[in-house]
């Protein structure tokens, strides 16, 4: 599983749970603490807004119960920082690996 | 039976209850919350000022908001107050933050309230209603442990009995959220120490500086801060520009990661968690 899955959180509950939540769509990272899930939604931009709708988090939780969680919890993004690559990256810093090797 | 002559009698009861009981007066155990602020607003009308006597034990548990609520109240209802210091903090029993930790902090308390009560002829009484008996509450036996009477219970009165009386009275608390210290933030086995409990109370003011509004708990997990809200807010504060406010707000406040609990505010939410402070942050 992707996450860190502590001792004493549910038995493979975690992974259970990624790939629940990965059946709807919905990529994450699922770190335990106990039987708390805390879910990172890597792949579904800043904060997840899909989980704005109480059904859908509703469904969340049910998933997580099903698990074994008694709490799901989704960790809040930064901000992501947009980098200007073209200004940031000078020809100087690239690495170029010999092409004869 | 009517509800409003149900509770008129229930507060007759109250009334009966501190006249017949109370000797020469009564010391309440006063935070400013719905229970005690409703308990020493009665006894007020019906001992009068000079025989009630309310103390607010103030230490870094008890937040800077509820004691303002508590200051109000007091005011307000002209109910005489006195504030004091107490030193759970000091009890390394209380600071391992074990289950029954309230057991120890009431110890503190009312070891602190008892020689107060005794010097004038007071009665130690608390703000433990009806609904509180069914509860788990470590706390409440140290309170026996001192011969603390408790006269809502005594009364039969409930929560709900309590807030509908304190409408009545105009009381503000009536409709105050239920608000335990800060220490119930933590979870157990988790040490209780001053820059956690005002880590957590900076959280949530912050939270409410925002405009978060009803229940409102920030859960102590490590860096992580969990934050429950009630169902109707977390619809608001999900949204994507609301939820990046929401936690800048906890940031701010000391924690380095927000997390917010889909499912909402739930009281003891902790005492249901197994097993935690394992796994996320230190």
């Amino acid at each position: 599983m992707s996450g860190a899955e502590a001792a004493h959180g549910p038995v493979g509950g975690g992974e259970r749970l990624r790939r629940a939540l990965a059946d709807r769509g919905f990529d994450v990272d699922v770190e335990i603490d106990g039987t708390l899930a805390v879910l990172r939604l890597a792949a579904q931009g800043l904060n997840g807004p899909a989980l704005a709708d109480p059904a859908a988090r509703a469904d969340v939780v049910r998933l997580g119960r099903e698990a074994g969680f008694t709490h799901v919890a989704l960790e809040l993004a930064p901000p992501v920082e947009h980098i200007d690559a073209a200004a940031s990256v000078d020809d100087a810093s690239v690495h170029r690996p010999d092409a004869r090797g | 039976m009517d509800d409003d002559v149900r509770l008129s009698e229930g507060e007759e009861r109250l009334g009966g209850w501190l006249r017949e009981e109370s000797g020469r007066g009564i010391l309440v155990g006063f935070s400013g919350g719905v229970d005690s602020a409703y308990l020493a607003c009665v006894a007020v009308a019906v001992l009068g000022p000079d025989r009630v006597l309310a103390v607010i034990g103030r230490s870094p548990s008890f937040s800077a908001e509820q004691r303002t609520i508590a200051h109000d109240v007091a005011e307000r209802f002209a109910i005489p107050y006195v504030e004091i210091e107490t030193r759970e903090l000091a009890d390394a029993r209380y600071v391992a933050n074990p289950s029954n930790r309230c057991y120890y902090c009431k110890t503190e308390l009312w070891s602190r309230l008892a020689p107060l009560a005794a010097e004038r002829g007071l009665l130690l009484v608390d703000g433990t209603n009806a609904d509180d008996l069914a509860d788990y509450r470590p706390g409440a036996a140290a309170g026996r442990e001192r011969g603390v009477r408790s006269p809502l219970a005594e009364c039969d009165l409930s929560k709900a009995d309590i807030r509908a009386l304190s409408r009545r009275r105009g009381l503000p608390t009536a409709a105050l959220p239920a608000s335990p210290c800060l220490a119930s933030r933590l979870p157990y086995g988790t040490a209780v120490t001053a820059d956690r409990l005002a880590r957590v109370e900076r959280a949530e003011r912050a939270l409410r500086d925002l405009g978060v509004v009803g229940d409102l708990r920030v859960r102590f997990q490590g860096d992580l801060a969990r934050v429950e809200l009630r169902p109707s807010e977390l619809d608001r504060w999900m949204e994507p520009d609301a939820a990046e406010r929401l936690r800048a707000a906890v940031v701010s406040a000391g924690f380095r990661r927000v997390a917010v609990d889909l499912r909402g505010f739930r009281s003891g939410s902790l005492n249901v968690l197994a097993g935690v402070g394992s796994g996320v942050g230190g």
